[in-house]
C-alpha cells in the first residue's frame, strides 16, 4: 500500500470514528429532555397513584438532573396531598413542573400537598417548581 | 386503579393531555370546594453543612378555584440549619378568578431558621385578580430570619 494510501485510510477510520460517535452520543438537548406523566387520580391515592407521583417527582432518579412534567386529574372529594417527596442525595437540578386539574366532586374538602420536596444533607443547587391548580 | 402509564414522547403526550382536558371540561363543572396546602414547597435541612450556592425558583398559578375553610400554602422555600454562600429565591404566585372563604392563605414565603448566607437574592412577585374573600387571612411575599 502507498504511502498516500496508508494516509487516507487512517483519516478514513478516524473520522468514521468520530462521525459514528457524534451520532450515538446524546446531545445536550436529549439529554435535558423531559419526561411526561399522566395520572388519572380520581380514585384517590392508590398505591399506583403515588408510587406514579413519585417516581416522576425523581425519588429513584438515577442522574444529577431532574426534569419532570406531570399533569394530575383529581377530584375535590379526594384532593392530592401526597406530602414530601425526598429527592436523592446525586440529584442536583430539578425541574418540576406539577398541573393539577381538579374535577368537581363531592362536598368534602380534601388537601392537596403536590410539588412539595423534602432535601436533606446534600442538596441541589438548582430547584425549579412549577405548579398550576385549575378547577374545572 | 386508573393510572396511566408514562410516556417519554411529548407528542404523545401532549395528545393525550388534550383529551383528558376535554374529558375535564366535559364535566361542566364551574367551582369546586377543595383544602389545599403546601401546593409548591421546597423544604431544605442540612444537618449543619455547608452549600456553596442554592437557586430556587418557584412559579405558581391557581385559576377557578374555590378554596373554603381550609388553608392555602404555596411558594415555600424553608431552609434550616445550614450554611450556603449564595442564595437565590424567586418566587411568582398568580392567582385568577376565585373565592376564598374563611380560609389562611399564604402565598410566596421564605423562611430561614438558623441559617446563613453570605449573598441572599430573594425576588418575590403576587398577582392576584378577580378574586373574593370572605373572613380570609391572606399573607404574600413573606421573608422570615429567625
Amino acid at each position: 500500500m502507498k504511502r498516500a494510501d496508508k494516509v487516507f485510510a487512517n483519516w478514513f477510520y478516524g473520522t468514521s470514528i468520530l462521525i459514528i460517535a457524534a451520532l450515538v452520543a446524546p446531545s445536550d438537548s436529549q439529554a435535558e429532555s423531559a419526561r411526561f406523566t399522566i395520572i388519572d387520580a380520581r380514585d384517590g391515592l392508590t398505591p399506583d397513584v403515588l408510587e406514579a407521583y413519585s417516581e416522576a417527582m425523581g425519588a429513584n432518579a438515577k442522574t444529577p438532573l431532574v426534569k419532570s412534567r406531570i399533569k394530575v386529574l383529581t377530584t375535590a372529594r379526594h384532593g392530592f396531598d401526597v406530602g414530601a417527596i425526598e429527592l436523592p442525595e446525586h440529584v442536583r437540578h430539578a425541574d418540576l413542573d406539577v398541573t393539577l386539574m381538579v374535577q368537581q366532586g363531592a362536598s368534602a374538602p380534601a388537601a392537596i400537598d403536590a410539588n412539595h420536596l423534602s432535601v436533606t444533607r446534600r442538596a441541589p443547587t438548582k430547584i425549579k417548581q412549577t405548579t398550576r391548580i385549575q378547577g374545572h | 386503579m386508573k393510572t396511566l402509564q408514562y410516556f417519554s414522547a411529548a407528542a404523545l403526550a401532549a395528545g393525550l393531555i388534550g383529551s383528558f382536558a376535554a374529558q375535564a371540561s366535559a364535566q361542566n363543572a364551574n367551582g369546586f370546594k377543595n383544602a389545599m396546602q403546601n401546593a409548591s414547597q421546597a423544604r431544605l435541612n442540612y444537618n449543619g453543612s455547608n452549600v456553596l450556592r442554592f437557586d430556587a425558583d418557584q412559579d405558581l398559578t391557581v385559576r377557578n378555584t374555590l378554596v373554603s375553610n381550609s388553608s392555602l400554602r404555596a411558594n415555600s422555600v424553608h431552609v434550616d440549619d445550614s450554611l450556603i454562600s449564595n442564595l437565590d429565591v424567586d418566587q411568582d404566585a398568580t392567582v385568577r378568578n376565585s373565592v376564598m372563604t374563611s380560609s389562611t392563605v399564604s402565598l410566596n414565603a421564605v423562611d430561614m431558621t438558623r441559617a446563613r448566607s453570605i449573598t441572599t437574592d430573594i425576588d418575590q412577585d403576587v398577582s392576584v385578580r378577580n378574586v373574593t374573600a370572605r373572613n380570609a387571612s391572606v399573607a404574600a411575599n413573606t421573608i422570615t430570619v429567625r
